[in-house]
């Protein structure tokens, strides 16, 4: 059923209506009220930066200037009136009459005066004076004619004496105002005027005198003033009315006239404030009006007056005379002044007042009538917004509103059939979007989000209980803020987080998605995702709300952090690892590379994925013959390969083990290539040394039983020859049996010194001077088609060395250069300083570190294939012809720069000759360095030598060679004999002891007597070298040693060094 | 945004409204002003011939000070003074200046002799020079005029032009303060006395310290303008003390003149008028038109009653100890004026009365009551 609205019908009126009206009330009422309260204030204030100054300033004004032109009427009718007076004794001063007068009566008074004559007698004469006595009856006329005089008289200048005047009984009595006369002839002025109070009657008058000068006969004299008129008018009698008609003034309107000094000149109207009655003349005034008009100013002042009243007063200045100025003042009391301006400003504000009211009336009539028909259709909206639709707003009224109504309710009523249609379809939703919700709560519960709403223009933050419970609190417990989220970050993350909230919110980034740790409330430390968007602005751009989830992502990140860890770990694994490992699949194709291998291939890792490996590594198109993959594909096993790579000039070791799956299937492999160059290099250098040090063994073993055999068949050939004569025919076959057992023992000592079993008598020595010395023999040597150079380093350094062996190096490596340069060629001998450093030591035996002198021994000769030269060092390998050579050169070389602690390397090309490169040890030494030995003769003796030695032969030839060098000599065959002759002999000196004995050897011998005597000479002799390690071991007893076998002169040298040691 | 446009639109209707007010009420900018310059600089001044042969006295008169103007136009044209300085192988010549000050600053440059001032620079030029005062001229007053009718506490916050360093600075400082203003309440401007009533009428200035005959011209260019206060000043005449001492004779015949003009001026209002249009002969010269009155007004400002008198003698009660010069004295004394070395007795040494009294008493002498005047084409 539907009804119409009417402002009848409402039961209460709508809030909306009401303040509709209201609002037009209050804007009707502030723009009527504003326009007459603007009105007002220009009316009375004036408007700014125009002439109109408003009411009150005039009416102020007009006030002020009522005042002022009250004052200056006053003034000018004061100055009138006293010009009056003026002009009244001005006139009578000029007089013929008086002046004649005068004249005469001041020159008798003046002449009697000067005569001697009394006051009396002068008075008595003026009285009887017919001139005075019509002087005196001329001046009453005028005083009757004028009436406002109290007195007139006329004073002589000299005396002061009264020649005549209106009072009868003043006659010839000095005047009361003389020395007022005085002081006016005396400063030349004619004319003076002041108030005087009368020293008789006590009245004030107002005293104005002129000078009166008499007539002189001669014209040519100056006229002088003889006496004075004086005019005397009671200031009461005259001024008081004068003044106090109070025409313009008010009821307390009042004027005062003061003298130059304040002084009173007239009665006041009121009692001055703290004093009695003023008198005049004699009480003075000091309020500020009066003050500043007896100085002369002029002017209007609001302040208090002589009573202490607040008073608007005019002042001015009344120039009496040149000589006296009065002050005149002319007062109101304040509060009548502004009266008319107070009552004007009292009827303005009741206009005004008024007016608002009638204002607010108006406007509420007027709002009303507006505001009624808004009121109907708003009622009629609101039954519609609670959901009616049958109401219908009332028609009529003016036009517009007719159009409204109607219009609002055809709305109505299509809005009643949307709203039908609406319902039905809102219900049908609201349960789609319920089950939608159910759903989605779902999903947000079983993937453990958590939700989050922000809105930053009110900093408002919501949150869900499952965002709520990550952070570790109740839902209720704490009220989610922004800088409590802030706070909650993890310091280290925090500055990240927020700005990257910050930018999301500022528009630079489209969402905002950021992993980050928190701070629970137990202070636990939880890994957390966010992610959120800014879902709607305001107008500016401003974000006005955010919303997003969050996720504990805590065991995922610390799952990640461990994934991350390992790979870490064995990226770090992987790369440490100094071979060459790739990961390969079942293709060969590479899948990851370490580092060593990028950088051993100069290719980077991400350039070796997905190549072959057969391309990386072996820079080839297929796999090579040799490849372990290959054979792995075949087997599944793991397989190696050594290769020569030239690329990276060097041996490499290859060993592939398969990758398998979970069945078994080989699905890649992994690769490893260690270089094996330096360990191949290291292992070939030691089975030489291997060998040599076998072959060394051997000789060694053999080399003592060949010297003793050689030792004796030289010894009797040196004897047997000794005792033939020169022209036995037996010396030449003597001759030859000892070169050959010289050749012999020179082949034993060439084995020993390949076997290193020689002991090189080391001293410092310059390979410069060695090579220098060599030089003449290496010229007869080498033929002249070969060309001798020297390149011999300045400052070089000295070595540690046997240069008798060094030398027997130089001559084997230059008598096989000879050899290789059968057509001629050029031998190259070199010095150097060079320092090996631990990379090259790391692949040569034997070799430390250090200072090195390097000898180059090189040829341009045909040079060594490379199957000879790995065997160059070994003993008896000669590429000799038969007989040609022993095969022993290199290998004494080898063993004499091993004894050196010295590396030999040889370097050679078919064609291209040969290089020997020597490195020996440099020492620091300032130790003179060796020099060649010269020639002297075997030393001789006569002590007493013991000859110890199993062999017989050998003992006798000693025992023969000792002999004739002039000693004593006992023998022994054995330790133990030699110990029993060393008892029983004191005179023994010296022992000399064969090292290798039965039963007892020559160590134990050489204890047992340096038991019996410390201080025991011990010579050892010996087919072996002992080193020092093994002189050591003999406790440092035997003072010498002899290798055998010895030639007579060795011997002798040997005995006589260990005897001169004492 | 609506709003901002509104706010703008009547911001730029307040702006435009000023604008017009402004331009209707036709203020103008105080840069339009001339602003006090040191006397030396006055392009007027430089046409000026001083004869520095001591054959010829120059004398500081200043026209445009009502009645001394008057009474210097008088001398200037009397032919007895000419004769009796021509007796004493003398001739005299005056020169018109703006205000007192202008004359003290060329009789300290030694280029005149003498000078009619008001009691202010006759104190300022007697505290730092050796000068003799002998007789006055008259006593009228300065004035503050103001473009209506107001107190002089109203003045708070108003814009005030003065001629800085005359009588009426002083008078003005001095009205201020005995109504309790501080120079800090109001806005003092620097101006010449020539340019005051047009910068009252035309709304730059709300009121000016002056002397006649500038405020009888205000009171006539603005209707409403008053003159709120007045104060008493002297008219004073001083030589320098080396004229006063070597031509002693020609000092007392110059006085002699003075009381001359006084006496004719006094004795005939057509005298008046006619010194009146002699003055106006001069002042035209100036080039200040605007302070110019027409005879017949100057004339009658003078004879009215109450407001100028001539003083010949120096008045005994202004003289005396706290008298109205020993104030002055100590008035500008307080606002550094002088310099406070100076005592108001050696300044009261340079006042003598006496002479004036002598001359008056000896009118045959000096040919008081006789009058030989060019009057020229009148």
């Amino acid at each position: 059923m539907r009804r119409n609205m009417s402002v009848g019908s409402r039961q209460s009126p709508p809030r909306g209506a009401l303040r509709l009206r209201w609002k037009l009330v209050i804007g009707f009422g502030l723009v009527f009220g504003i326009t007459l309260v603007l009105l007002f204030a220009a009316t009375m204030w004036g408007i700014p930066f125009t002439r109109y100054s408003g009411t009150y300033a005039a009416d102020r004004s007009e006030a002020i200037k009522d005042l002022s032109l009250v004052a200056d009427l006053k003034k000018e009718g004061l100055l009138r009136w006293l010009e009056e007076r003026k002009n009244n004794v001005r006139r009578l001063s000029n007089d013929e009459f008086v002046r004649s007068s005068v004249g005469q009566l001041a020159q008798s008074v003046q002449e009697k005066t000067k005569r001697g004559e009394s006051a009396e007698e002068i008075r008595q004469d003026l009285l009887r004076d017919a001139t005075a006595d019509a002087l005196c009856r001329h001046l009453n006329l005028v005083m009757k004619i004028h009436k406002v005089f109290r007195k007139i008289e006329a004073t002589d200048a000299a005396t002061g004496l009264i020649l005549a005047s209106t009072e009868e009984a003043a006659l010839g009595t000095l005047s009361p105002e003389r020395s007022f006369v005085e002081r006016m002839v005396g400063s030349g002025q004619d004319l003076a005027m002041e108030v005087k109070k009368d020293t008789v009657t006590g009245a004030a008058n107002l005293v104005t005198s002129h000078t009166v000068i008499a007539p002189e006969a001669d014209t040519m004299k100056e006229p002088r003033a003889s006496g004075a008129i004086t005019l005397y008018i009671g200031v009461d009698a005259f001024l008081g009315p004068l003044f106090q008609t109070g025409a313009g003034l008010g009821q307390s309107g009042e004027m005062v006239l003061v003298n130059h000094d304040g002084t009173i000149l007239m009665s006041l109207k009121h009692r001055p404030f703290g004093a009695a009655e003023a008198q005049i003349s004699e009480h003075r005034i000091t309020a500020k009006p009066a003050a500043l008009a007896a100085r002369g100013k002029e002017g209007i002042v609001l302040a208090p007056d002589y009573r202490g009243v607040p008073v608007v007063a005019a002042y001015r200045y009344v120039p009496v005379t040149p000589e006296e100025g009065w002050g005149l003042v002319v007062k109101m009391d304040e509060d009548e002044v502004f009266a008319r301006l107070w009552n004007h400003i009292f009827y303005l504000t009741l206009i005004g007042f008024v007016g608002l009211i009638g204002t607010g009336i108006a406007a509420t009539w007027m709002a009303g009538k507006v505001a009624r028909p808004v009121e109907n259709l708003s009622s009629a909206a609101q039954e519609v917004t609670q959901g009616n639709f049958d109401v219908r707003a009332q028609t009529g009224g003016s036009r517009e509103l007719e159009v409204l109504s109607q219009a609002f309710n055809s709305m109505v009523q299509r809005i009643g059939d949307w709203h039908t249609n609406l319902t039905e379809e809102v219900q049908a939703r609201t349960q789609a979007l319920q089950e939608s919700e159910e759903r989605l709560g779902l999903a947000l519960k079983g993937a453990q989000l958590g939700l989050w709403d922000y809105s930053p223009q009110t900093g408002e933050v919501v949150r869900d209980q499952r965002a709520a419970e990550i952070y570790g609190y109740g839902i209720d417990e704490v009220k989610p803020t922004i800088e409590l989220w802030e706070k909650s970050i993890h310091p280290a993350d925090r500055l990240r987080v927020t700005k990257a909230f910050r930018e999301h919110l500022e528009g630079v980034t489209p969402s905002y998605e950021e992993e980050y740790r928190i701070v629970t409330k137990s202070g636990q430390e939880k890994w957390v995702m966010s992610r959120g968007k800014v879902v709607t602005r305001d107008e500016d751009g401003s974000p006005t709300r955010v919303a997003g989830t969050l996720v504990d992502i805590t065991a995922r990140k610390i799952a990640e952090e461990e994934v991350i860890r390992a790979r870490d770990e064995w990226q770090r694994t992987f790369d440490a690892v100094p071979e060459l490992i790739m990961i390969l699949d079942s293709q060969r194709r590479v899948l990851r590379a370490n580092k060593a291998t990028a950088e051993i291939l100069g290719i980077s890792p991400e350039e070796l994925a997905g190549g072959q490996c057969f391309q990386s590594l072996h820079c080839k198109q297929a796999p090579p013959e040799f490849c372990p993959f290959t054979k792995m594909l075949a087997d599944g096993k793991g397989h190696s390969s050594e290769c020569f790579e030239e690329k990276l000039g060097g041996f490499f070791e290859i060993t592939v083990w398969p990758l398998k799956d979970s069945n078994d299937n080989i699905v890649g492999a992994v690769q490893i290539a260690r270089d094996i160059t330096k360990s191949k290099s290291l292992q070939e250098q030691l089975v030489r040394a291997q060998k040599m040090e076998a072959v060394g063994n051997l000789a060694g073993g053999i080399a003592h039983d060949f010297n003793n055999i050689l030792q004796v068949v030289m010894g009797y050939t040196e004897l047997l020859q000794a005792d033939k004569i020169e022209d036995n025919p037996d010396l030449a076959d003597l001759g030859r049996i000892r070169d050959a057992a010289k050749r012999g023992a020179d082949l034993v000592k060439r084995l020993l010194t390949v076997s290193r079993k020689v002991e090189p008598e080391f001293r410092p020595t310059s390979l410069n001077h060695l090579v220098d010395n060599l030089e003449k023999l290496l010229t007869r040597t080498i033929p002249r088609t070969i060309t001798i150079q020297h390149r011999l380093q300045d400052g070089l350094r000295p070595v540690n060395a046997d240069p008798a062996q060094i030398e027997q190096v130089l001559l084997n490596l230059a008598i096989n250069a000879r050899d290789a340069m059968p057509d001629g060629g050029t031998l190259t001998i070199e010095t150097a300083n060079v320092e090996l450093d631990q990379e090259y030591c790391d692949t040569h035996l034997e070799v430390t570190p250090g200072q090195y002198v390097l000898l180059t021994v090189s040829d341009s000769g045909l040079g060594i294939d490379k199957q000879t030269l790995v065997r160059i060092f070994e003993p008896f390998f000669t590429t000799k012809k038969a007989g040609e050579g022993t095969g022993l050169g290199l290998a004494m070389v080898y063993g004499i720069v091993k004894q050196h602690g010295g590396q030999i390397t040889c370097y050679s090309e078919s064609g291209r000759g040969t290089t020997f490169k020597i490195y020996l040890p440099a020492i620091e030494t300032k130790t003179e360095l060796s020099a060649p030995e010269k020639s002297v003769a075997p030393p001789r003796g006569t002590e007493t030598i013991l000859l110890v030695d199993d062999e017989e032969h050998i003992r006798e030839l000693g025992a023969r060679i000792l002999a004739r060098a002039g000693y004593t000599v006992l023998t022994a065959s054995s330790g133990k004999q030699a110990l029993e002759l060393y008892e029983k002999d004191e005179t023994i000196s010296l022992t000399v002891i064969d090292l290798i004995m039965p039963v007892m050897d020559g160590r134990q011998c050489l204890r047992e007597i340096l038991e019996l005597n410390p201080a025991a000479r011990v010579l050892i002799a010996s087919g072996h070298s002992l080193t020092a390690h093994e002189i050591d071991a003999m406790g440092q007893g035997a003072k010498g040693f002899v290798t055998k076998p010895y030639d007579a002169r060795h011997l002798l040298q040997a005995v006589r060094e260990v005897l001169d040691k004492g | 945004m609506k709003r901002g446009l509104v706010a703008f639109i009547l911001a730029v209707a307040a702006i435009a409204g000023i604008v017009v007010l402004t331009v209707w009420t036709g203020t103008k900018r105080p840069t339009d002003q001339k602003i006090a310059e040191p006397p030396n600089l006055h392009t007027s001044y430089t046409k000026y011939q001083f004869d520095h042969s001591g054959r010829t006295v120059h004398f500081g008169i200043q026209p445009l000070w009502m009645p001394a103007g008057n009474i210097a136009e008088v001398m200037s044209r009397d032919a007895i003074l000419t004769q009796e300085l021509g007796k004493l192988g003398l001739s005299i010549r005056f020169h018109a200046f703006l205000k007192g000050d202008d004359i003290t600053f060329f009789v300290k440059k030694g280029d005149l002799q003498g000078g009619m001032v008001g009691d202010v620079p006759a104190l300022l030029a007697a505290a730092v020079l050796d000068i003799l005062i002998p007789a006055a001229t008259h006593q009228g007053f300065d004035h503050i005029v103001a473009s209506r009718e107001l107190l002089i506490r109203d003045l708070k916050g108003k814009r005030i032009g003065y001629p800085y360093g005359s009588v009426s600075h002083r008078t003005l400082l001095e009205a201020l303060a005995s109504d309790g203003v501080t120079e800090d309440q109001v806005s003092l401007i620097p101006q010449e006395v020539t340019d005051l009533p047009d910068a009252l009428a035309g709304g730059f200035i709300d009121a000016f310290a002056a002397w006649e005959p500038a405020t009888m011209a205000a009171l006539s260019k603005a209707p409403t303008a008053s003159a709120i206060h007045r104060s008493r000043h002297l008219g004073l005449v001083y030589f320098t003390r080396e004229f006063a001492t070597n031509h002693s004779e020609a000092m007392h015949r110059i006085l002699a003149a003075e009381i001359r003009a006084v006496r004719w001026l006094t004795a005939d209002r057509n005298n008046l008028a006619r010194s009146c249009k002699w003055v106006a002969e001069r002042s035209l010269g100036r080039g200040t038109e605007n302070l110019v009155m027409s005879p017949d007004k100057c004339s009658a400002a003078i004879a009215e009653l109450g407001q100028m008198q001539f003083v010949l003698v120096i008045p005994e009660r202004d003289l005396r100890a706290g008298g109205y010069l020993e104030r002055e004295f100590e008035f500008l004394k307080s606002l550094g004026n002088i310099s406070s070395t100076v005592v108001w007795t050696d300044v009261r040494k340079k006042l003598d009365r006496s002479i004036m009294t002598e001359i008056l008493a000896s009118p045959l002498k000096y040919r008081v009551d006789e009058f030989r005047y060019e009057l020229g084409d009148d």
